[in-house]
């Protein structure tokens, strides 16, 4: 019905997704955003904090071992250059023997042995991998070991490129003094760090001061390598923590100095990725919620907008009801004030044609006409124009009654006494027409409040209509019940041969009739719609050709306020 | 003076001539005024015992006529013609007085028979 609404109604539609969809998601965005800038952020950090205690904690375990086993082997150099004498040191052969030992107790760690006279001279060595050197005057451990005891060099590499690094112990005997130099092996040192695992990306290893890389490392890190690292403030622990890009990856790491040589720091690091892989969780916990809350905001955007859209399209479709009725009401009055005109002033000359023809039949009835030629056919003649007078009469008297606001006089009606009276009236007419007419009655039927001749005259109507719908041998049926909301509801069924449906819309319209000329006026329903307006209810019909039709009528049961017949009644008395 | 005044008034002239010539041929004393004005001078010369009356007539018009007919001779009976669409008037026309109403057009012996009943009714007051 409402179909020509259609551009309207999604346009309706779209503004109310539109504002739910606002609605409902300025505070879910404000929320995650919250949620996310607190909470998650929160996680993120204290995960990336534990991650970092994974870290120095493994720092300082390696550190642990490093410093073991760099001290280690300073410990067994102090000890056997202790144990000699000066002079003894300077014999090559006392020398090889304390190289054999160095060898047998640490394995493959050293590489050559040197005895170095405070002025950076070489006094005797072992030299197995074939370096020589003369003079370590300029050297940087050298000079670092005319300070301390112990001298832990960073790392170096020889003319074949293998790595080392120097440990020198000062050798102190009354007032002698000479440094025992031994070159270690960087493979070493590397072992310590490049076996560190942790996880896939996870690695350790060994920088200077300077960012100089002094091992390898699981990543692939080199001796030598120059690295890009700043170092902040250790924590209590003695590591650092930090995190740093490099290569536009994000690390996290911890970093310690050695406690054997504090010019190296260890560095554990890992891909801070993978190091927090646990936010993958809670950040898939978090997408999870902002996903279904974007599908709980549509499904509920979809919802209330249907809903929504049911109540406005009802509403509409009532307001369209209510406008088809007004209409046809406004249009049945308009057509009633013509008719009612017209017929008023046919009424006059109509009067008028009457009283001529009748007072010409006065005249007719005297004597001289007796031996008039024509008299007969004179008579006949004005009998046709008083019968025809009478017709028309007929017609303008029904068109003024359908127009007229009729006095009613409400009072309390019996509806089956009244329908009784109607199918007593056609009763007769419809048995030679071999047509039934049954009449069923609610057990319940309450005496109404309405106008009783009104009332009949309606029912009457539909009575006869139902009697000319049938041609012969039918079966009519008056069933009178109560509805709902203090509604009575008398329908009258035929089995004849209905309306058609391009005619249901025009049945309650003054004149549309389909009987022959002379046989209807057309103002039998237009007089039912008419009365049924005036007492307040409404008339339904339902038809089918060749099945037949019913006609409802629905009346209150109770006065309705409103109406103001009452008043009018009391003023005629 | 057996023969009851009957005064017709009507201003569609053609329908009131025909009317008197129809009732004066049934022994009926027939007078005839074409509006309010006159009908009401005829009333005060000679007294009528029914008035057939059109309710709707320029001028005075027919509930009019009827007070006025009542104030000056209350015994004469009245019988109003209606055309009109409404009832009402008919009805305020009973309460005025009138003795009946017609939907014009009527039938003349359904006229008789109304003019016979109130000239009967104006008779037995007057005795």
């Amino acid at each position: 019905m409402a179909d020509h609404y259609q551009k309207t109604y999604s346009w309706i539609r779209r503004h109310i997704i539109l504002v739910i969809f606002l609605v409902l998601s300025i505070p879910f965005i404000l929320v995650i955003t919250i949620v996310y800038f607190t909470g998650y952020q929160y996680i993120k950090s204290s995960i990336t904090q534990q991650a970092g205690f994974k870290l120095a904690d493994a720092a300082i375990e390696v550190r642990s071992e490093l410093d073991a086993g760099i001290t280690g082997l300073c410990k067994t150099m102090s000890f056997l250059s202790e144990s000699e004498t000066m002079s003894g040191l300077q014999e090559e052969e006392t020398l090889a023997r304390i190289f054999a030992r160095l060898e047998k107790e640490s394995g493959d760690v050293f590489q050559d042995l040197a005895v170095v006279a405070t002025d950076g001279q070489v006094l005797a060595g072992v030299f197995p991998y074939g370096r020589v050197y003369v003079d370590f005057s300029r050297e940087e451990w050298f000079i670092g070991s005319c300070e301390d005891r112990v001298v832990v060099s960073d790392v170096h590499f020889d003319s074949r490129n293998n790595p080392y690094f120097i440990i020198s112990v000062l050798h102190d005997h009354c007032q002698e003094q000479a440094m025992l130099r031994a070159t270690v092996n960087g493979l070493w040192l590397s072992a310590f760090v490049e076996n560190v695992r942790l996880g896939r990306t996870g690695e350790a290893f060994l920088v200077n001061s300077k960012g100089i890389a002094q091992t390898r490392s699981r990543m692939g890190k080199d001796f030598g390598e120059k690295l890009n690292m700043v170092f902040l403030e250790p924590q209590p622990d003695g590591t650092i923590r930090m995190a740093y890009h490099e290569q536009g990856v994000e690390m996290l790491a911890a970093i310690t100095s050695l406690k054997s040589n504090s010019n190296w720091f260890l560095v554990v690091r890992q891909e801070k990725e993978e190091a927090i892989e646990d936010i993958l969780m809670v950040r898939m916990v978090f997408i999870f919620g902002v996903i279904l809350g974007v599908i709980f905001i549509m499904v509920i955007g979809y919802l209330t907008s249907s809903m929504l859209m049911k109540k406005i399209r009802q509403a509409d479709e009532k307001k369209c009801e209510i406008d088809e009725q007004l209409i046809q009401s406004q249009k049945l009055a308009a057509i009633g004030q013509l008719s009612s005109g017209v017929a008023h002033e046919i009424n006059n000359p109509l009067a008028v044609i009457g009283e001529e023809a009748g007072w010409l039949q006065d005249l007719m009835k005297d004597a001289d006409f007796k031996d008039f030629k024509h008299a007969e056919e004179f008579r006949d003649s004005l009998g046709a124009i008083v019968d025809q007078v009478r017709r028309c009469k007929e017609v303008t008297h029904k068109l003024l009654s359908f127009a007229r606001k009729m006095d009613s006089n409400f009072s309390e009606v019996n509806l089956k006494e009244v329908v009784d009276e109607v199918v007593e009236m056609r009763e007769q007419d419809a048995f030679l027409d071999n047509i039934t007419i049954e009449k069923v009655y609610d057990k319940k039927l309450p005496i109404i409040f309405s106008e009783p001749y009104l009332l009949r005259q309606l029912l009457l109507n539909l009575v006869n209509n139902a009697v000319d719908a049938i041609s012969k041998g039918g079966k009519i049926t008056i069933h009178a019940r109560m509805g709902p909301q203090e509604k009575v509801l008398i329908s009258v069924t035929d089995n004849g041969f209905g309306i058609p449906r391009e005619n249901l819309n025009k049945i309650f319209d003054p004149f549309f009739t389909t009987k022959p000329p002379g046989k209807g006026t057309g103002l039998g329903l237009s007089t039912c719609h008419g009365i049924i307006t005036k007492l307040g209810g409404e008339i339904l019909v339902d038809s089918e050709v060749n099945k037949g039709s019913t006609f409802t009528v629905v009346l209150p049961a109770k006065p309705n306020p409103g109406n103001k017949t009452g008043e009018q009644a009391a003023g005629v008395e | 003076m057996d023969n009851p005044k009957v005064l017709l008034v009507d201003d569609e002239d053609r329908f009131r001539q025909t009317l008197k010539k129809r009732v004066s041929s049934r022994e009926y004393n027939v007078f005839d005024a074409s509006n309010g004005i006159q009908a009401l001078e005829m009333i005060r010369e000679e007294p009528m015992d029914v008035v057939i009356l059109d309710v709707r007539m320029p001028g005075l018009s027919g509930l009019e006529t009827l007070t006025e007919i009542k104030k000056i001779s209350p015994e004469t009976e009245v019988i109003l013609l209606t055309g009109h669409a409404s009832i009402d008037p008919a009805i305020e026309g009973m309460r005025l007085g009138a003795f009946d109403y017609l939907m014009k057009p009527c039938e003349l012996e359904e006229l008789m028979v109304k003019i016979d009943n109130a000239f009967e009714v104006k008779r037995k007051k007057s005795e």
